[in-house]
């Protein structure tokens, strides 16, 4: 199958200077374009350059956008950022249903199928990415396994012992799997495998509620970008206050009895 | 008798939109709800300028300096922060530049904005008056997605419509080196001035009523013949510009302005190159506010 694809980063050769979609494939139409852009960031919380994030949202109600944001080099202006690159994927309900709207499943394909990477050289035009028609097989557990510092493979899933609690006489999963279906905005702090636990949440749920599940593994909150779950390493007093605004609950694993009183 | 606590407005500064107490933005500008409090809790006219530009101007070195230069400035000319956060800008940018670094670039999120609030106190022929200065430091992004395709960043707007006087900022060095498009650019953002103001084909008598219109060459420093004669820098390396504002406002000035003494480029171990300020030498930077406001 052939989905759509864009790029949103900061240029000078565009018809604005600064942030914008600098290139995409054909099938990007003006007002997909105006969403896509609304959505991407201009700034990350960190400046590790081997840090990426995954983001997905639906566009419409027809298309469905998994997107990858990474550092790409000095901005161009020459202010001392690093330019935030975005390189997103569009899907139809067809397409995405082929992935059993696993936004994470789409995002192994293409980095597999060397998608969602910043191109050497920046085109103002992309072709449309092939992707396979169904999702790669693939082992969850070697995935979720963190490297130890000896270089052996130890599990590191902080969702296996999360999933297990229980608060009060209902488990953990089940009072997760009840908040996102009824559109709790969620912001989970401190999980050491954001892309696990995020997968661990999309299996939990019926393929059919997986698409209305927005969610980024790490990009800052902002009114803008009203993703029902956010990843988050830590959280400072503005964004928490930020987030209580926006009635998004906060969740910090890192703490025993995270869910209580919730 | 029954006591009543005060009514508390809950409607936002710029846009007169509502919102909740526990809210932290107005959910129709984005404009930051303690500032919108702030500003209505301090009662009196208080006037938006709108700093516009497209991105890498200089906007928000500009603010910020223009801000430090007001709060030790002259008592005829005098500006002090009407409230804490409003600091945040200038406190920044001087920090910033003291390092020998410009500010990195503004988000185009416009939550992220920083938006400053000013006191002015300034001398007039009847004794001194007041004025309260509002105004956002826009992600020059934000003003040009906004220009051609109005919704996603509607603080623009309503900042513009409210703006008793208004700066476009350009780049002097990219107007007389890149041709065409920082004039076309500039003349889109005056258009889009003229039309929230309802100065598009209007008579002399309304035109002589709007906003003042400053048009303000940056980074002079680099660009010397902006600072020599702005207006006639305008005429020979914007002269879509300069018609266009000749013919639709009443008030309109070119001023140059500069902030860098010197400027080179540094090149770190990656090749990454970064523009840094030798030294910090302001030029016209509080010439187009007193301009404006002496209106």
């Amino acid at each position: 199958m052939h989905v759509q694809q864009a790029i949103f980063t900061s240029t000078d050769r565009g018809q604005i200077k600064g942030y914008q979609l600098v290139a995409m494939s054909e099938g990007i139409d003006r007002n997909l374009a105006h969403e896509l852009g609304g959505w991407s960031p201009s700034q990350l919380d960190n400046d590790d350059s081997a840090q990426w994030i995954l983001s997905y949202y639906a566009a419409s109600e027809e298309r469905a956008v998994v997107a990858r944001t990474f550092l790409g080099g000095a901005e161009y202006s020459g202010r001392g950022n690093q330019q935030v690159v975005t390189s997103i994927l569009v899907l139809d309900n067809g397409q995405f249903s082929a992935y059993e709207n696993n936004a994470l499943s789409v995002c192994r394909a293409a980095l597999t199928m060397g998608g969602l990477r910043l191109p050497a050289r920046l085109p103002s035009r992309l072709e449309p990415l092939e992707l396979p028609d169904f999702p790669f097989p693939f082992s969850r557990n070697a995935a979720d396994d963190e490297r130890a510092d000896d270089g052996s493979w130890s599990p590191s899933r902080l969702t296996a012992g999360l999933w297990s609690e229980q608060v009060g006489d209902v488990p953990v999963e089940q009072r997760f799997v009840s908040a996102l279906l009824s559109g709790q905005r969620l912001a989970i702090v401190g999980a050491r495998n954001a892309w696990a636990t995020m997968e661990d949440m999309l299996l939990s749920l019926p393929c059919e509620n997986r698409r209305r599940l927005s969610f980024t593994t790490g990009l800052p909150p902002s009114l803008k970008r009203p993703f029902q779950v956010h990843f988050l390493l830590h959280v400072s007093p503005q964004v928490s206050q930020f987030l209580k605004s926006e009635a998004v609950t906060l969740i910090d694993v890192r703490t025993p009895h995270i869910l209580s009183g919730q | 008798m029954i006591a009543t606590s005060p009514a508390v407005d809950h409607h936002c500064a710029c846009c007169a939109g509502s919102y909740e107490p526990y809210d932290e933005y107005c959910s129709k500008c984005q404009m930051p709800v303690s500032l919108s409090q702030s500003v209505i809790a301090q009662g009196g006219g208080h006037g938006f300028i709108s700093v516009l530009g497209a991105s890498n101007a200089g906007k928000t070195v500009y603010l910020g300096l223009l801000l430090d230069i007001l709060s030790k400035g002259p008592a005829d000319f005098k500006g002090t922060a009407a409230s804490s956060f409003a600091i945040e800008l200038q406190e920044y940018v001087v920090n910033q530049l003291e390092r020998r670094a410009f500010p990195e670039k503004t988000p185009t999120e416009a939550d992220a904005w920083q938006w400053l609030h000013y006191k002015l106190t300034l001398a007039g022929k009847r004794g001194p008056r007041t004025a309260d200065l509002v105004s956002p430091d826009f992600a020059g992004e934000a003003i040009a997605t906004e220009i051609s395709r109005p919704g996603l960043y509607p603080a623009v707007a309503h900042v513009v419509s409210r703006s008793r006087g208004l700066m476009i900022l350009c780049d002097s060095v990219r107007v007389r080196d890149e041709g065409a498009g920082e004039d076309l650019f500039a003349m889109k953002v005056a258009t889009y001035i003229a039309e929230h103001h309802q100065l598009l084909g209007s008579p002399t008598a309304k035109r002589a009523s709007g906003p003042g219109l400053a048009v303000v060459f940056t980074k002079c420093d680099i660009c010397p013949e902006a600072a020599h004669d702005p207006t006639a820098f305008a005429e020979n390396n914007t002269p879509r510009l300069f018609d266009f504002c000749r013919q639709t406002f009443g008030k309109i000035k070119y001023f140059a302005a500069g902030v860098a003494g010197s400027t080179g480029l540094i090149a770190d171990a990656r090749g990454l190159q970064t523009c840094v300020p030798f030294h910090i030498q302001p030029y016209g930077v509080i010439e187009p506010l007193k301009w404006i406001l002496g209106d």
